[in-house]
């Protein structure tokens, strides 16, 4: 080792504190995410590149502003100490309500959901660091009744998720709630609310699933894609809207089949057929162009940070750390789940981006702030 | 984490996770590895759609590029199905429209848009039509207030336009929308059909449908799931269809089918010779005009008629009811080649080239016609007589055919029966089968017949069929000597008749009829196809046989005993020689009919013009005035009458000669004799003084005329000196733009002496003191 036959005096000063979180960074992490990150911009790209003979670059180009802002984002919260977020949790969570609250009021509508402010030509989905700040506020509030975690804090816990999911949909946003239904499920279960509590609540969100399909809750269209999934087999080419951009996303992924059309040459995507190609349906660029081959290395990617995000889980240092890493690791695994799922047509559609790879800087944002949260809860396990 | 179950619990959320991607992974295995899918099945399977659109049709014209059919715009009033299913106020808008077209004036039930709109056939991207051919005011009205008529649309789009009205509806026929057997039948078919297309139903919109139609446009579309456009692929613009052009001459269709309704109405006025007759109602008739040379048709009508212009945007039920009625003795029948008729005497001619043939007879061999006929060693019907028991006394068979003899052919008749051991027992029959009888023609027209020449095998087969119908297997004497006269076992249809002359006619080239010139190319108006004449065989012919008959037939015309020739008086015969056979057949239960098989120039066949008449009495009186009239405008003969209505109104002489007449035909005419004219006019027609006035008239000053006419003229030839010398001269004289306007005066005075040669020619021999065909002309 180099570093031993010649320490730098300042590297000798830092090798005295073993448990200096610096020392703890996990590259592994940042290097996963950074590569998805890569591996997206390639894909939005491709999807957005046009068939011209110059080809469009202006997408690209702004996901890469968001990603390096995410990569800031994600460094700053990585050296903070996690355990400062618990103090900070009831301003995440009034922040958060109050950006839903506003964007109700003074939000663009775009494709039907009044869930974007404009500003200054960029555009933020307070819905998505809003899955933080519930992550953040879940974490602390159970984290602090770990030991005597009852029915009334069940209730308490519920009742902080409720607020902005019905906030949420009101956007209406019927995927992210269900990321927030997810996340507050994944927190109460892994902070140990007994088992039956957990099955009741799970019947009761059956039964409210159900009860929300036959009101006027939702809209026509978000009732029509959950049907869409359920009827699916024996309606393929029923022709209706909802069934179509299915129809195309699962043909461009076979069309891929085993190593892929090659970048920029999916015949479907560029053809522009798939509806959201490079937003909510990103990942039929992946299959298409790159193949089994191509996407099982990306699905092994997001694999790979989810297991070692649940390393992380394990190894924190208290419960507050263990329950960040799991509200993380569920907010990215069920986003991944749900979006690979319904480019499948194993999932219904729901507007549900995929981490890192998915058009979109709010989402970009909040996937490397949530790296951030879990690499700070790892290299702080030690002090 | 301090205790055991936290741990527990995170360790359970990693196998989730676990099961969540190899779920994933399965998936993905599944459709990348296991089920691939091609370019071609998901291109082949796109959510494209081509919406095709119509190019303009060909159009119809005549042999000279007359105009018979094109394409007009007419407005049509639609509605948008797919936005109309969205409506809320459906039975409103309805409601609304009807009323509205209604006060244009185009009655319209709700229902009968219901019906437009619920039509599966229509194409459910295009707007379906509801009302075609609306007035501009509705058009206006409509689009002003198209709020108010939301889902509405007034498109204007082509259809089928007759410049010449009903002229030639047989031989045109109609369009109309395509119905599921065509449909189907054209599945295949390059230029694509679909529903609502317009497609020939008749005439040679029909047999020319592939010509004529355009292909159609595809405009390629990508459509979302709600079928809605949301891009276009591509578009192939319609290629218009070929411009047909006919072997018809229009202005000799317009006069046909004039005169074919008069003549029909003057014969209605006829009285009846007997009270017990039945009626002459003369209901129907067809006329056919052919080449004799290549079997063109130039003219071919067929009476009653009807209008194509009413099956645009479809017929009514109730009009169409009407005009199948029994009393509209059916309109869209096109007799010329549909209706099969006996041919009575008209047939007599390929008798007699059939007993010629086999040696039954010699041209010179002379009967004595008593007016009636008595088979030998017969029991039943056995006298058989000439109409009205007329008496023609010596009989040969030149004579056989001016006066129309029965009896000469019912000996025929009987010989070809008697000596069917030696000729064969359908002798008569295999001769009328090489000039065409029994067989459709093969002109390029739907629903020809194919007429009917009987022979033992097929009165055999009928009796074996149905012996209740028709009880006598057995073929009699009696029928051989009633086909013999074309009564009988024989039936032909005009075009069959018409063809068969010009094959006897014309040296015994049996050709096709056809109606089709060539295919025009729609922008260029160059010629990218032509139909040729096509040959189906040559009868032998030899001048032996076909001499005799051609004297004849120019007898019936010519000579004063002649069947035709009161008919053909003040016919300029010098001119333009007409030969000819009259048909007077019997039809049961119904008044004789008509007929007239003519040719002309008897000495050069160009023309062979056939009328029929039905139940119009005596050929002579009906049918051979008919043609003769039909004649009268045959581009050799109509400046003769044209100048001769022009020449007492004014002696200036303001008629314009448009008659491409030969420059022979005029040459030689006038060579003959310009001295003798003014003798045959007072001696043959009711024109004593036309060569008097029209050689001392100057030069018309109009000069709408065919050059080429009027080169021949100063040049008689050297074979006849003393051409005329006033006419020469004043054709010479003339400055060279007005030559042509001196034709006509010139033409007249030659012909008119041309013809007083022929009949001089006529007196100095014949048995029955009768011209021959001016054959060699030396």
């Amino acid at each position: 080792m180099s570093l031993l036959v010649k320490p730098a005096p300042s590297v000798e000063s830092l090798r005295r504190d073993p448990g200096a979180p610096h020392r703890h960074l996990d590259w592994s992490l940042l290097g996963l995410s950074v590569g998805l990150a890569v591996v997206g911009l390639a894909m939005i790209f491709s999807a957005t590149k046009g068939s011209g003979p110059t080809p469009y670059t202006g997408m690209v180009a702004r996901q890469m502003m968001a990603l390096l802002l995410g990569l800031a984002v994600m460094g700053a919260l990585a050296f903070i100490d996690y355990r400062r977020l618990r103090e900070w949790a009831p301003l995440f969570y009034a922040g958060a309500l109050g950006l839903l609250g506003a964007v109700l009021v003074l939000g663009q509508n775009v494709k039907g959901a009044q869930a974007w402010f404009a500003v200054g030509g960029f555009q933020l989905q307070p819905s998505e660091p809003a899955k933080l700040a519930i992550i953040v506020v879940l974490a602390a509030y159970l984290a602090a009744h770990r030991d005597t975690l009852g029915a009334g804090h069940l209730v308490a816990a519920l009742a902080l998720a409720a607020v902005p999911m019905a906030l949420i949909l009101l956007q209406p946003d019927l995927g992210t709630m269900l990321v927030f239904a997810v996340v507050a499920l994944t927190l109460l279960a892994v902070a140990g609310v007994r088992a039956r509590y957990l099955a009741a609540l799970v019947l009761l969100g059956v039964i409210g699933t159900v009860v929300v399909l036959n009101s006027d809750l939702l809209a026509q269209y978000q009732r029509d894609r959950l049907l869409v999934f359920i009827e699916r087999s024996s309606d393929r080419d029923s022709g209706l809207a909802e069934s179509y951009n299915v129809d195309q996303s699962e043909t461009a992924i076979s069309l891929g089949g085993l190593t892929g059309r090659g970048w920029g040459n999916g015949p479907q995507t560029q053809e522009g057929r798939v509806p959201e190609q490079q937003t909510d349906f990103i990942f039929t660029v992946v299959g298409e162009e790159l193949g089994f081959i191509g996407a099982s290395v990306v699905l092994g990617m997001f694999l790979a940070l989810a297991l070692r995000i649940w390393r992380v889980a394990q190894l924190a240092k208290d419960d507050f750390g263990a329950l960040l890493c799991c509200g993380v690791l569920a907010m990215l695994v069920f986003q991944v789940f749900e979006n690979v799922g319904m480019s499948m047509r194993i999932m219904p559609v729901t507007g549900i981006p995929l981490p890192f790879l998915s058009y979109g800087g709010s989402s970009l944002l909040t996937s490397c702030a949530g790296i951030g949260i879990v690499l700070s809860v790892h290299m702080h396990r030690f002090r | 984490m301090s205790d055991e179950q936290p741990a527990l619990r995170v360790a359970l959320v990693g196998i989730v996770v676990i099961s969540l991607f190899a779920a994933l992974f399965a998936r993905l295995y599944y459709l990348q590895v296991l089920r691939t899918t091609t370019v071609e099945e998901v291109f082949g399977t796109a959510r494209y759609r081509d919406i095709s659109y119509q190019g303009l049709r060909g159009r119809i014209l005549d042999r000279n590029g007359a105009v018979l059919v094109d394409n007009r715009e007419s407005i049509v009033v639609t509605v948008d199905r797919r936005q109309f299913d969205a409506l809320d106020d459906k039975e409103g808008l309805k409601l609304r429209l009807a009323r509205a077209l209604n006060d244009a004036g185009f009655p319209t039930k709700v229902r009968d848009i219901t019906a437009r709109i619920e039509d599966p056939r229509y194409d459910p991207l295009k707007p379906v039509p509801i009302a075609e051919d609306v007035s501009p005011q509705l058009e206006s009205y409509l689009l002003e207030r198209l709020h108010e008529f939301p889902t509405v649309d007034v498109v204007r789009t082509e259809v089928r336009s007759y410049p010449q009205g009903k002229l030639a509806a047989h031989l045109i026929g109609y369009t109309g929308s395509i119905n599921s057997e065509e449909l189907e039948a054209r599945a295949k078919d390059p230029k694509g059909y679909e529903p609502g297309d317009e497609i020939g139903k008749a005439g040679v919109e029909r047999i020319f449908e592939s010509e004529l139609r355009a292909k159609p446009g595809v405009r390629t579309v990508e459509v979302d799931a709600t079928e809605r456009e949301v891009g276009t692929r591509s578009d192939v613009p319609a290629v218009p269809g070929a411009d047909l052009q006919l072997t018809i001459d229009v202005q000799l269709q317009k006069a046909v089918e004039t005169l074919l309704e008069q003549t029909l109405e003057q014969a209605r006025l006829q009285k009846k010779r007997r009270e017990t007759d039945p009626p002459l109602r003369a209901p129907a008739g067809a006329v056919v005009v052919l080449d004799a040379e290549t079997s063109e048709v130039l003219a071919l009508a067929s009476y009653p008629t009807y209008d194509p212009s009413e099956f645009i945007g479809g017929i009514s039920e109730y009009r169409y009811d009407e005009l199948t009625a029994p009393g509209s003795f059916q309109p869209f029948t096109d007799r010329a080649i549909s209706t099969p008729y006996a041919p009575g005497s008209t047939f007599k001619p390929f008798t007699a080239i059939a007993a010629l043939a086999k040696g039954l007879i010699t041209p010179g061999d002379v009967i004595v016609d008593n007016g009636s006929y008595e088979l030998e060693d017969c029991t039943d019907t056995c006298v058989f007589t000439n109409a009205g028991n007329t008496r023609y006394g010596r009989v040969d068979l030149e004579r056989s055919l001016v006066v129309s003899s029965d009896v000469y052919y019912y000996r025929i008749g009987e010989a070809f029966y008697r000596q069917r051991g030696v000729v064969g027992d359908d002798a008569l029959q295999q001769t009328a089968r090489s000039f065409g009888f029994g067989t459709a023609t093969g002109i390029q027209l739907p629903g020809e017949q194919e007429g009917l020449v009987g022979d033992p095998a097929l009165k055999a087969a009928r009796n074996a069929d149905n012996p209740e119908a028709y009880p006598y297997g057995e073929w009699f004497t009696g029928d051989t000597v009633i086909m013999a006269i074309g009564q009988g076992e024989m039936q032909a249809t005009p075009l069959q008749l018409a063809n068969a002359y010009a094959s006897l006619v014309n040296g015994g080239a049996l050709h096709a009829p056809s109606i089709a010139k060539a295919l025009l190319d729609h922008d260029t108006g160059t010629v990218t196809r032509e139909y040729g004449v096509r040959t189906l065989a040559t009868v032998h012919l030899p001048p032996e046989i076909r001499d005799p008959i051609l004297d004849g037939l120019t007898g019936v015309v010519a000579d004063e005993e002649g069947t035709a020739n009161p008919a053909f008086a003040g016919f300029p015969l010098e001119l333009v020689p007409v030969a000819g056979k009259t048909g007077t057949a019997e039809v049961d239960g119904k008044a004789d009919t008509a007929l007239f098989a003519a040719v002309a120039p008897a000495n050069d066949p160009k023309y062979v013009v056939v009328a029929v008449m039905e139940e119009s009495g005596f050929a002579s009186e009906t049918a051979a005035p008919l043609v003769r009239k039909i004649m009268e405008h045959l581009p050799e003969v109509r400046p003769y009458f044209e100048q001769r209505a022009a020449a007492p109104s004014t002696t200036t002489g303001s008629t314009s000669t448009t008659g491409p007449a030969s420059a022979d035909d005029g040459a030689e005419a006038g060579g003959a004799a310009a001295g003798d004219a003014e003798d045959d006019g007072s001696a043959g027609s009711e024109e004593p003084t036309v060569a008097a006035t029209t050689t001392t008239s100057p030069p018309p000053a109009t000069t709408a005329v065919d050059p080429p006419t009027t080169t021949a003229a100063p040049d008689p030839p050297a074979t006849e000196p003393t051409a005329a010398p006033t006419t020469a001269a004043a054709v010479n004289a003339a400055p060279a733009d007005q030559q042509g306007a001196t034709f006509a005066p010139a033409l007249l005075a030659l012909a008119t002496a041309g013809g007083a040669a022929v009949r001089r020619r006529a007196r100095r021999g014949g048995v029955a003191r009768r011209p021959r065909v001016p054959q060699g002309r030396a």
